[in-house]
């Protein structure tokens, strides 16, 4: 049997149960059901929650956990890679 | 880059490697719980602990929300995904976790229809989108994830979603700080605060650790940086005699925290009067369960759980590294019997757990010192 694969998305963990929180940025809005579609820093979508921030805009930051936007990040909130600590 | 990069510079982390060396009293020693599985994770891997003097000893605290889970609340779950009829949902590393008779995965092998999600709302697709068939959500996690959990309950009540239901495991983080204070066992210096956790209930929270127990904690971020700054923070009050809450994470996390996830946390969930945390036993108002307002989409009211309480595998020693009394290679088991393809202990499920991310990222380090 494989292991699980949906969210593993740090060395075969699950952000979810890690309580990661991942900067998005948001592509665009559904203000009327409180949504918007957001893209992670590998360019992986998905629908994001955004009732718990106010006043959302397209192009913007978020930082997001299990799908839902916890709070504004600025706009230079993305890393622009990987490091190696030797 | 701001924000992230700069939080991430080898440079200036052997800069601060050596303010902190700077820091500490000659002849002393410091035990600084992180309490956060996310810190644990980041100090494996970056190998912060190696840039940190001998005498500062990092110990890993409770706060991996998998970790906590106790066998019987995985019987209960297994046994509603077992019911006809039911998809049974949950986050990826929950499924690993294991109970009396097993793991949710191992249930899907048996013939249980078990889904991995990444958030609840999807969750909620999945019962839209299969509304002859009744769709569990394994709640776990936090106050950084019960957000989620409730504004996703909020949504099911409001588009009149029936067939969906949450088993709620929810923990709060701030009863088993105060029962790991009030351990005799355990003599800590100073606290790394959890920066998720903060983002939703703010830094006020932990005020009691300074004015009750005299003891510093410094909110901390997920960088290298963060951590090592956060580490220094507490040192500095400790070697000044100070003893407060401090923010290093407040780029993200506001004082007050996110007055509309508490808020609706506040609507949707009430506090049990007692919960089980795996080797840590009950704490008093420790757990979240859904409010009155919101019984109707509690699946623990919807089916029959056993809900027996189960004791902790004898060879397991989780209660002990949660607590921080030992280090993860100090368990009998570790790497042995016990590993993230076979866990027998739920520290060594999730990669936050002490004992997996010290096994994926220390355990080489340590092997080299010991040869």
């Amino acid at each position: 049997m494989t292991e699980p694969t949906a969210c593993a998305t740090i060395e075969a963990g699950c952000i979810t149960c890690g309580d990661v929180a991942v900067p998005m940025t948001v592509v665009s809005l559904d203000d009327e059901r409180g949504l918007a579609l957001c893209e992670a820093t590998d360019g992986a979508r998905s629908t994001v929650e955004t009732g718990l921030v106010a006043g959302v805009d397209a192009g913007e930051v978020l930082l997001v956990h299990a799908g839902t936007a916890l709070a504004h990040l600025g706009p230079d909130a993305l890393p622009s890679g990987e490091v190696v600590w030797a | 880059m701001k924000y992230v990069d700069e939080f991430r510079d080898p440079d200036l982390g052997r800069t601060l490697s050596r303010e902190i060396l700077a820091t500490v009293e000659p002849g002393r020693h410091y035990k600084v719980m992180e309490v956060c599985g996310g810190h644990t994770h980041a100090i494996y891997k970056y190998g912060l602990d190696d840039l940190l003097p001998d005498c500062v000893e990092l110990v890993h605290g409770p706060g991996c929300p998998v970790c906590v889970i106790p066998m019987g609340r995985v019987d209960d779950a297994i046994a509603i995904a077992h019911q006809p009829g039911v998809i049974f949902t949950c986050f990826g590393d929950m499924v690993r976790v294991p109970g009396s008779q097993g793991s949710l995965l191992e249930a899907k092998a048996r013939g249980a229809d078990v889904r991995m999600v990444y958030s609840p709302l999807d969750a909620l697709r999945i019962a839209r989108a299969n509304p002859d068939r009744e769709v569990v959500f394994l709640a776990i996690g936090f106050e950084t994830t019960a957000p989620s959990t409730a504004l996703t309950l909020k949504r099911a009540r409001a588009e009149g979603v029936e067939n969906f239901s949450c088993i709620c495991n929810h923990v709060t983080i701030v009863p088993p700080l105060r029962a790991l204070l009030e351990s005799p066992d355990l003599r800590l210096d100073g606290f790394i605060g959890p920066g998720h956790v903060s983002t939703v209930v703010g830094a006020r929270p932990f005020q009691f650790i300074p004015s009750a127990y005299g003891k510093p904690i410094v909110v901390s971020g997920f960088e290298p940086l963060d951590v090592l700054q956060g580490v220094h923070m507490v040192l500095r009050q400790l070697a000044e005699g100070r003893c407060e809450v401090e923010n290093q994470y407040s780029r993200v996390v506001p004082y007050e925290g996110n007055p509309r996830a508490l808020a609706v946390m506040e609507e949707v969930f009430a506090l049990r009067p007692h919960f089980e945390w795996r080797g840590l036993g009950f704490i008093s108002q420790s757990g979240l369960r859904l409010s009155d307002a919101y019984a109707d989409l509690d699946a623990e009211q919807r089916f029959a759980v056993p809900g027996v309480r189960v004791a902790d595998p004898k060879a397991c020693q989780c209660g002990e590294v949660l607590k921080g009394v030992i280090k993860p290679w100090e368990c009998k088991v570790f790497g042995t019997a016990c590993t993230p393809e076979r866990p027998i202990g739920t520290c060594m499920v999730s990669s936050e757990g002490a004992c997996a991310a010290y096994y994926n990222f220390g355990r080489f380090a340590r092997e080299r010192e010991v040869v």
